[in-house]
């Protein structure tokens, strides 16, 4: 039981510290690089039914655009005590490279209103970010085709 | 190409602006009357709530979602505080059954029952209240005030600044708000956001 315990313990450890973890400031710092990579932001939850069903379209989207300079970011707003289930779910959903932990618990509003002022707080979300400016803004699930439309000037 | 890119700017512009303009209701904004289902099977109607009344909590809000689960008994809280003061809470659910069966009219009673509401929850199966309000995900709160037969709108958001953890919020902005309009004052923050869940629109 101890080494079970122990185990466990290093294996939350090891995870926590390889897994992206973003507040605000770390989501305003990766978009606002002035490189010609097209940054796709997406908010979603395990919870939110309509953004479990996009997952694959963004997953789809990247893989059709890897040789282009392209990065994705899948961001779970899950509760933070929940980010080993959120993992689990993620590995199965085999978006687990994508995906980021929301660490924003406190006053949502200010960071909400920083993301996009129109953004009423429901999800998903989808943004887009090209040389340090937000190109797209959607609250409503994505498809391929709108994705594809958004981006398509922007991915080189 | 050059029209593509054209097109593509015109759908990006498009879905900011649809949802810019998505809301209903603002801030000071006199509300529509309705009359809803509640869950035992009475028609209800805001005036209808309690004897010198000063207002409502008008809380959108549905039984499968988690951030809705986390707020019911801060909402349960709501409701025993300024039920009496004038305040009465009215819970509700415009989430379409058939996308989430966890909503259906039985299971809202089957949750009111459970977690003892205190307030009715009534169902908008039109979603025309919602509509209306311009809610757009739950838990969303409108907190109105009457004036002579009207209600007008004050507040409009979140019930506080933590979701996840009861224990650690700072502010109870539905509370702050409730708490200035019976001492006659103006709102102070009369508009707040939170991340809730998607209200499932009907296919028209």
């Amino acid at each position: 039981m101890r080494t079970f315990v122990f185990v466990l313990f290093s294996w939350a450890i090891a995870f926590s510290q390889s897994l992206e973890k973003w507040d605000y400031k770390r989501l305003n710092y990766v978009t606002s690089s002035d490189s010609d990579t097209l940054y796709v932001v997406n908010f979603w939850a395990t919870w939110c039914k309509p953004c479990v069903e996009e997952l694959p379209d963004l997953k789809e989207f990247y893989q059709h655009h890897q040789d282009k300079k392209l990065r994705l970011f899948l961001v779970s707003l899950d509760a933070v005590k929940d980010s080993l289930r959120t993992l689990q779910f993620a590995k199965n959903k085999a978006i687990e490279p994508f995906l980021v932990l929301w660490q924003e618990a406190q006053k949502p509003t200010t960071w909400i209103n920083q993301v996009e002022k129109t953004w009423s707080g429901s999800i998903p979300v989808t943004l887009m970010y090209y040389k340090g400016k937000k190109v797209f803004f959607t609250e409503s699930q994505l498809d391929t085709e709108t994705l594809q439309t958004a981006s398509q000037k922007f991915l080189k | 190409m050059k029209n593509k890119n054209v097109k593509s700017l015109l759908l990006g512009v498009g879905l900011m602006l649809s949802s810019a303009f998505a809301s209903g209701y603002d801030v000071s904004n006199k509300t529509k009357p309705f009359q809803l289902k509640n869950i035992d099977g009475n028609m209800l109607s805001l005036e209808q709530m309690t004897e010198n009344q000063k207002g409502a909590i008008v809380v959108f809000t549905c039984n499968h979602c988690p951030f809705a689960k986390a707020y019911e008994d801060r909402i349960i809280a709501l409701d025993k505080l300024f039920k009496t003061q004038g305040y009465p809470v009215i819970a509700i659910n415009s989430n379409d059954a058939v996308k989430y069966p966890d909503d259906s009219f039985e299971n809202m009673q089957i949750r009111a029952a459970q977690k003892g509401f205190t307030f009715p929850y009534l169902v908008d199966e039109t979603q025309e209240i919602a509509k209306e309000y311009g809610a757009t995900k739950t838990p969303q709160v409108f907190v109105l005030q009457k004036d002579k037969k009207d209600f007008v709108l004050r507040y409009v958001g979140a019930i506080d600044d933590n979701d996840q953890n009861p224990a650690q919020v700072k502010e109870k902005y539905v509370e702050m708000a409730i708490g200035n309009l019976l001492k006659g004052e103006r709102v102070q923050i009369s508009t707040t956001k939170a991340i809730g869940c998607t209200i499932k629109w009907k296919k028209s």
